[in-house]
């Protein structure tokens, strides 16, 4: 029987680019371990797309003017929306050479290790579905839900889950009412406060507030990366304690509590600390990303909270429809006994892998669970019926 | 680390986690710190035992030019001090040698092994390394102090690094491993770089048709260190293989 073949998506349009690529070779490690025949399709910062054997190579995207197109295996193409397309489209300027042709690109299954925008957000899941192809993780509703902080407090509300209020507001209507946004925060919270993006991931354009004049720079600078924004309470002594849901049948994995730097876990503290010498010395790929965060696991705390916080975990991924496997975060109080769910991660850093290997389920069984999923999937949506055989405009006849 | 005196040497090894014992045997010019990659990730799920071959790292150096089989002696008594009746081995390089005598005279010693690089069948000889052996059968003709300027040119790395174990290493690569490949039975992985210009990949294609239950495992553009050119696929793979 021939090897299945998964097309592995990375890089990408957003500000978390960088982040994709490293979890992307973590994936692609895995799946060939697991017997898959790979092909990486990477995004640039422009959103060109290439797919082809030679992307695979972490060291290559720390070299500055790393140019895709210069490699022998690697092809300027695009994934039509058209379904009868079954083949990556060349790039009119992508052929290599006269006489070259690379061989029909094309995968059974599509995986997309994109953090952030035009590849966490449902927009990238819309693509995969006009295109009918079998894709790993949530879907278009739940991806793009999962990447609005502020739509997913009402879901989670609606599913009578512990959520932190907020108040949030639209670049525009902030303008026009910047006092009065301020005051009625205040009014809500008091200091210190959260201000956020309403749809950034890896914790970029988040500050804590303990005055109006930092609230006013935090909302600036967060008004820099989304068009809206929310601020809520701060708590204080709080602690981060994460869990990944794998599904369907969703379960959860044992929780882990990060080891905080200062009140908030930055960008720098989840990616930069394992990637020090990536472009000289080749890192050791099991300890960058997400994956080289200190950490404890499982999380210390008591047996019952862990409890109640992956039943939470398990509701919150339910409550969204969530597919193939997510990371929620949580924040439990100073005294250990009231938690809220804090945001969903429909495709967190690292696949959240070391939870799973921590849960007794190791990492190239992992990435094989989430490509049958996304088979099992696709072979139950062909049930559904779409469009109907019968032509009105001729009268009712095929 | 800790020492151990085993026949009058000095070894020094290192230990690692819980479960069943997998003992990792490092190549030539290494020691236990070569290893300490693959260590550190089965440490979580096994007893991981790292050595120091005599002469090796900070284990003594043999009084007398050795050959492979005082290695694997020299290992078993070591694996006998340490309780260990029966391992997996992950084996690089020179490790490799010592590993192929162990599974062919002593099965019952081993459960798996995992070759990555491994040595004991002779590379093909490219032109490059014919023309340095043609020349070196003829050195006897210049004078002692051109003879000696030449070395470097017509030596490997590992010789002209190999200081007092030089008769030994003479000793290691004369003895051809290939008549003992077809005795090993055990399920045996071999992770080979495209690259890897000391033990080609020809020597992984040879063990992969001699070794009647074996997998051959190509690590595109890794050279002569797989397990720390590619160590994340590689920690995976050797998961997976001891666990299966």
């Amino acid at each position: 029987m021939p090897k299945q073949s998964v097309a592995v998506l990375f890089g990408g349009r957003s500000v978390e680019h960088e982040v994709s690529v490293i979890s992307a070779h973590q994936v692609m490690d895995a799946l060939e371990v697991a017997g898959y025949d790979l092909l990486p399709i990477y995004i640039d910062k422009q959103g060109a797309w290439f797919a082809g054997r030679d992307l695979y190579h972490l060291k290559q995207y720390g070299i500055s003017g790393f140019r895709p197109d210069s490699l022998r295996d690697a092809h300027r193409v695009s994934l039509s929306p058209d379904p009868t397309i079954r083949q990556l489209v060349l790039h009119p300027h992508g052929a290599k050479g006269f006489f070259y042709k690379p061989a029909v690109l094309w995968a059974d299954v599509f995986f997309p290790v994109l953090h952030g925008a035009f590849g966490e957000d449902g927009s990238l899941q819309g693509l995969f579905e006009m295109a009918d192809v079998p894709y790993v993780g949530c879907g278009v509703f739940a991806s793009s839900a999962g990447m609005d902080k502020i739509q997913q407090k009402d879901l989670y509300r609606a599913a009578g889950l512990p959520v932190l209020e907020c108040v949030w507001t639209h670049r525009r209507a902030y303008k026009a009412a910047l006092e009065r946004f301020l005051e009625s925060a205040e009014s809500r919270f008091g200091y210190p406060m959260i201000a956020k993006p309403s749809s950034l991931g890896s914790s970029i354009g988040i500050a804590r507030c303990n005055s109006r004049a930092e609230l006013k720079d935090a909302i600036e600078i967060a008004l820099t990366f989304d068009e809206r924004i929310l601020v809520e309470r701060a708590l204080v002594d709080f602690k981060e304690v994460n869990c990944s849901v794998l599904g369907p049948p969703n379960r959860p994995s044992v929780c882990e509590m990060p080891r905080l730097e200062g009140a908030l876990l930055s960008f720098d503290t989840k990616y930069r600390a394992g990637t020090k010498g990536l472009k000289s010395s080749g890192p050791k790929m099991s300890k960058i990303g997400m994956a080289s965060l200190n950490r404890l696991i499982p999380a210390p705390i008591p047996e019952e909270l862990m409890v109640e916080v992956q039943d939470a975990a398990v509701a919150a991924f339910t409550a969204l429809g969530g597919h193939g496997i997510a990371r929620i975060d949580f924040l439990i109080d100073a005294d250990g006994r009231k938690f809220y769910v804090n945001e969903i991660n429909t495709m967190p850093g690292s696949l959240s892998f070391y939870l799973w290997e921590a849960s007794g389920l190791a990492f190239d069984k992992l990435v094989r669970t989430l490509v049958e999923g996304a088979l099992d999937r696709s072979k139950a949506r062909h049930q559904t019926q779409y469009s109907l055989e019968v032509n009105l405009l001729s009268g009712g006849k095929p | 680390m800790t020492f151990v005196d085993v026949d009058g040497l000095r070894i020094r090894y290192h230990q690692a986690g819980r479960g069943t014992h997998v003992l990792l045997l490092h190549g030539w010019g290494g020691c236990l710190e070569s290893m300490v990659p693959i260590s550190q990730a089965l440490s979580s799920h096994y007893r991981c035992i790292s050595i120091d071959f005599p002469g090796h790292g900070e284990s003594s150096l043999p009084a007398r030019p050795w050959h492979v089989s005082d290695f694997l002696d020299i290992t078993l008594k070591l694996m006998d001090r340490l309780d260990v009746a029966q391992t997996h081995i992950v084996a690089h390089s020179f490790g490799g040698r010592v590993s192929i005598k162990m599974a062919a005279a002593y099965p019952q010693r081993i459960h798996k092994i995992l070759f990555t690089a491994g040595a004991g069948v002779p590379a093909p000889l490219s032109l490059a390394r014919k023309l340095k052996r043609t020349a070196a059968h003829f050195k006897f003709l210049l004078p002692k102090s051109a003879q000696k300027r030449l070395l470097p040119f017509l030596a490997s790395r590992d010789y002209m690094h190999a200081g007092d174990l030089r008769p030994t290493l003479r000793n290691v690569l004369a003895e051809d491993l290939t008549p003992y490949l077809a005795k090993i039975k055990h399920p045996c992985l071999l992770v080979w770089g495209d690259r890897d210009f000391e033990t080609p990949l020809h020597c992984g294609q040879v063990m992969k048709r001699l070794i009647v239950n074996s997998e051959l495992i190509v690590f595109r553009g890794a050279g002569h260190f797989p397990y720390l050119d590619q160590p994340n696929k590689f920690n995976l793979l050797a998961q997976r293989f001891f666990r299966e």
